[in-house]
C-alpha cells in the first residue's frame, strides 16, 4: 500500500445488465476517488446508474443479470473486483456498509431489530450471543432509539425510526466506507433533516468516508465534500462541491441547478431540462447529453468528450463548457 | 428528543407486544369462531386417540364370538363388527394410525417441499426449470392414482405408505413455496442481508424461509386432512394398512359388505374421518385468514 494511494479509487467502471437477451448499458466508464473521512455525492436522475455504482462496490449486483465488464474498484489499494465471494462477505457490512433507500422494506419483518443489528456484529466479530446483543442495544441508543425496544419487530417502528435502525446496522462494525443510497428519500422533510444530521455526526465521529446517492442538490450542499454528476451511466461533472456549486459548467448541471426553486426570486416557472434521459439499451454515439442539450454543436453528436480539468478540483466532460456559451 | 412520556409508553408496549408475529397470529385465530371450533374438535379427537388404551376396556384385535354384530349399546357405544370387536375401540386405535401417518407423511412432504421450493425459487435458472418440469410431470398425474401406483409398487407396510403419501404431496408444497419465495426474493431486506455479509445459505434459512412460510403452513394443515382421506382411500382398496390393524379406511372397507343390514358399522368410521378432515379444514381456513398480512391490525 503506497502512502499516497487514495482510500477508494474507482477506475473506468463499466456495468451491464442483460435483460431478455438485450444489453442495458447501466454504467459506462465511471471514475472517481475518495479520501478517508470525505463524502462524495452522486447526483443524477432516476436510472442514471447511481445505485448500480454503489452495488458494484459491494458486489451485490443481481446475480445472473448484472455484470461488471471493466474497470477496478480499489479500497486501500485492494481491488474489490478480484476478491473471492468469501473475502467479499468479510468486507460487506464490516469495512463497507450500505444504507438502503426504503427503510420500510430493508428490514426483515420476522426478525427483532436488535437481532438484526446483532447479526452484523456476530458475523464480523465472532462475538457470542450476549455481547452482540449488548452492542446492538448500544448502537440503537446511539441513533436515538431506547434500548428497551431492541426486542421489537420492524412493523412496530415508524419509518424514521426504521431508517435509524438501518443506519445503526450500517455503522455497527465501524465501517471505513458507507454507501448511502438515497437514505432520506422515503422520509418526510423534518425526519430527513434529523437523519442526515445524525449520519453526518456519526460519520465524523468514526472518521468514515461516505458515498451519498441522492437527487437532491440541497442535501449534497449540506453534507458532501465532493460531487459527481451522473447521467446515463457517465460522470458529466466531477469535483469539489464548492467549485461545482459556484460554477456549474456542464449544461446538464446548469439545468439541474436551474430546476431548484429559489426563494429570493419572485415566483415564476421553474426551468426544466427538456426531453428524457437516453434509452440505456441504445445510447447515443456522441455525448450522451447531446439530444437534450441546449448548446449542442455539430460534433457533439459524433464524438464523446473525456473528463477534462477546468478548475483546480473541477472536471467536466463537456468539450465546449470551458469556452463559455 | 424522546420525551419521558414516549419512553414510558414504548417500554410498556414493548413488553406487551414483544411476542409479536406468532402471538398476533394466534390472537387473530382465536377471534375466528369456525377456526376455534375446528381446533377444539381436532384437539378432542387427538386426545381421544392418544388416550385410547386408558379410555376403552376392549382389545382392538381380539375376537368375541358371543357378541357379533351388536348394535350400539351402553357396553359397546358404536356396536361391534363381524368378529365381535368393539368398533369404538377400533376407531380410537385406528385414529392413531390415520393421524400419525397423516402428520408424518405431511411432515416429510413439508420438509421436502419447502427445501425444494425455496432452493428453486431462490436460485432460479436452469436448476429451477429442471426441477419444476419434473414436478409438472408428477402433478399431471391425478394425485390418488399416483399414490395408488406408488403404494402398489413399494408394497404394503406402514413406512411404504408414508413414503407414497409424502412423495405425492411434495410437488404442491414445493410449487407453493417457490412462488412465495420468488415474491420474497425481490424484497430489499434480502439485498440488505447480502450487504451485511450474510452467505447465501444463511439468507435462505434466516430471511427467505421464515418470510415465505405462511401459505405453506395453511397448505400443510389442509394437507394433513387430505392425507387422512388418501390413507383411508388406500386402505379401502386394500393398499394401505393391513388387517387386523384398525385403520379408518380399512374399517370402511370391511363394513361395506354389511352396509344394508348393519349401517352403523360404516357410519361411525365415516363420522370420524369426516370430523377429522372437517376440523383440520376449518383450522386451515382460519390460519389462512390469520396469516394474511393484509389483515394485520
Amino acid at each position: 500500500m503506497s502512502g499516497n494511494e487514495k482510500f477508494l479509487k474507482v477506475d473506468n467502471l463499466v456495468v451491464e445488465y442483460t435483460s431478455g437477451g438485450e444489453i442495458v448499458h447501466a454504467v459506462n466508464g465511471v471514475s472517481f476517488s475518495l479520501e478517508r473521512g470525505e463524502t462524495l455525492g452522486l447526483v443524477g436522475e432516476t436510472g442514471a446508474g447511481k445505485t448500480t455504482i454503489a452495488k458494484s462496490i459491494l458486489r451485490i449486483l443481481p446475480d445472473p443479470q448484472g455484470k461488471v465488464r471493466n474497470g477496478s474498484i480499489r479500497l486501500d489499494g485492494v481491488d474489490l473486483l478480484e476478491l473471492s465471494e468469501r473475502e467479499m462477505q468479510g468486507i460487506r457490512g464490516n469495512r463497507v456498509s450500505m444504507v438502503f433507500q426504503d427503510p420500510m422494506t430493508s428490514l426483515n419483518p420476522v426478525m427483532k431489530v436488535g437481532e438484526q443489528i446483532a447479526e452484523v456484529i456476530r458475523k464480523h466479530n465472532k462475538k457470542m450471543e450476549r455481547p452482540a446483543i449488548q452492542k446492538a442495544i448500544e448502537m440503537l441508543e446511539l441513533v436515538g432509539i431506547p434500548g428497551s425496544r431492541a426486542m421489537e419487530y420492524p412493523h412496530q417502528f415508524s419509518g424514521g425510526m426504521k431508517q435509524r435502525v438501518v443506519i445503526a446496522m450500517a455503522l455497527a462494525c465501524k465501517p471505513d466506507l458507507i454507501l448511502a443510497d438515497e437514505p432520506t428519500s422515503a422520509l418526510d422533510v423534518t425526519i430527513q433533516a434529523q437523519v442526515l444530521e445524525m449520519i453526518t455526526e456519526l460519520k465524523i465521529k468514526q472518521n468514515t468516508s461516505m458515498i451519498l446517492i441522492t437527487h437532491d442538490l440541497g442535501v449534497v450542499g449540506n453534507v458532501c465534500d465532493k460531487v459527481a454528476v451522473i447521467y446515463a451511466g457517465e460522470v458529466l461533472e466531477y469535483g469539489d462541491k464548492l467549485e461545482i456549486f459556484l460554477n456549474p459548467s456542464h449544461p446538464y448541471t446548469v439545468g439541474l441547478f436551474g430546476a431548484i426553486p429559489d426563494l429570493s426570486v419572485k415566483s415564476r416557472r421553474l426551468t426544466n431540462i427538456e426531453g428524457l434521459p437516453p434509452d440505456p439499451f441504445n445510447l447515443p454515439v456522441g455525448c450522451c447529453f447531446s439530444p437534450r442539450c441546449k448548446n449542442v454543436r455539430e460534433d457533439c453528436f459524433k464524438r464523446k468528450f473525456p473528463l477534462q480539468q477546468i478548475g483546480e478540483k473541477h472536471y467536466c466532460s463537456c468539450g465546449y463548457a470551458p469556452l463559455g456559451f | 428528543m424522546i420525551s419521558i412520556r414516549t419512553r414510558f409508553r414504548t417500554k410498556k408496549e414493548g413488553r406487551e407486544k414483544s411476542e409479536s408475529t406468532l402471538h398476533a397470529t394466534f390472537m387473530r385465530l382465536c377471534r375466528n369462531p369456525t377456526a376455534v371450533f375446528g381446533g377444539i374438535v381436532f384437539i378432542i379427537l387427538a386426545l381421544l386417540v392418544i388416550l385410547a388404551p386408558w379410555l376403552t376396556p376392549y382389545d382392538y384385535a381380539a375376537y368375541d364370538t358371543k357378541n357379533l354384530f351388536q348394535p350400539p349399546s351402553p357396553a359397546h357405544w358404536c356396536g361391534t363388527d363381524q368378529f365381535g370387536r368393539d368398533i369404538l375401540t377400533r376407531l380410537l386405535y385406528g385414529g392413531r394410525y390415520s393421524m400419525s401417518m397423516g402428520f408424518i407423511a405431511v411432515g416429510f412432504a413439508a420438509i421436502g417441499g419447502v427445501s425444494l421450493g425455496s432452493i428453486c425459487g431462490y436460485i432460479g435458472g436452469r436448476l429451477d426449470d429442471i426441477v419444476m418440469r419434473f414436478l409438472d410431470i408428477f402433478q399431471a398425474i391425478p394425485g390418488i392414482l399416483l399414490t395408488i401406483c406408488m403404494a402398489a409398487a413399494l408394497g404394503n407396510g406402514f413406512d411404504k405408505v408414508i413414503i407414497a403419501l409424502s412423495l405425492t404431496r411434495i410437488p404442491s408444497i414445493a410449487r407453493l413455496m417457490r412462488g412465495s419465495v420468488m415474491k420474497i426474493r425481490g424484497m430489499e431486506y434480502l439485498e440488505a442481508a447480502e450487504a451485511i455479509g450474510c452467505s447465501k445459505a444463511r439468507r435462505i434459512i434466516k430471511y427467505v424461509i421464515p418470510n415465505s412460510m405462511a401459505p405453506v403452513i395453511v397448505e400443510v394443515t389442509m394437507g394433513i386432512a387430505s392425507t387422512v382421506l388418501q390413507l383411508a382411500t388406500l386402505s379401502y382398496i386394500g393398499l394401505g394398512v393391513q388387517p387386523p390393524t384398525p385403520e379408518w379406511g380399512a374399517m370402511l372397507s370391511d363394513a361395506k359388505r354389511y352396509i344394508l343390514i348393519k349401517p352403523y358399522m360404516i357410519m361411525f368410521p365415516g363420522i370420524f374421518i369426516a370430523l377429522t378432515v372437517l376440523s383440520l379444514n376449518f383450522l386451515g381456513d382460519g390460519l389462512r385468514d390469520a396469516l394474511d398480512p393484509k389483515l394485520k391490525d
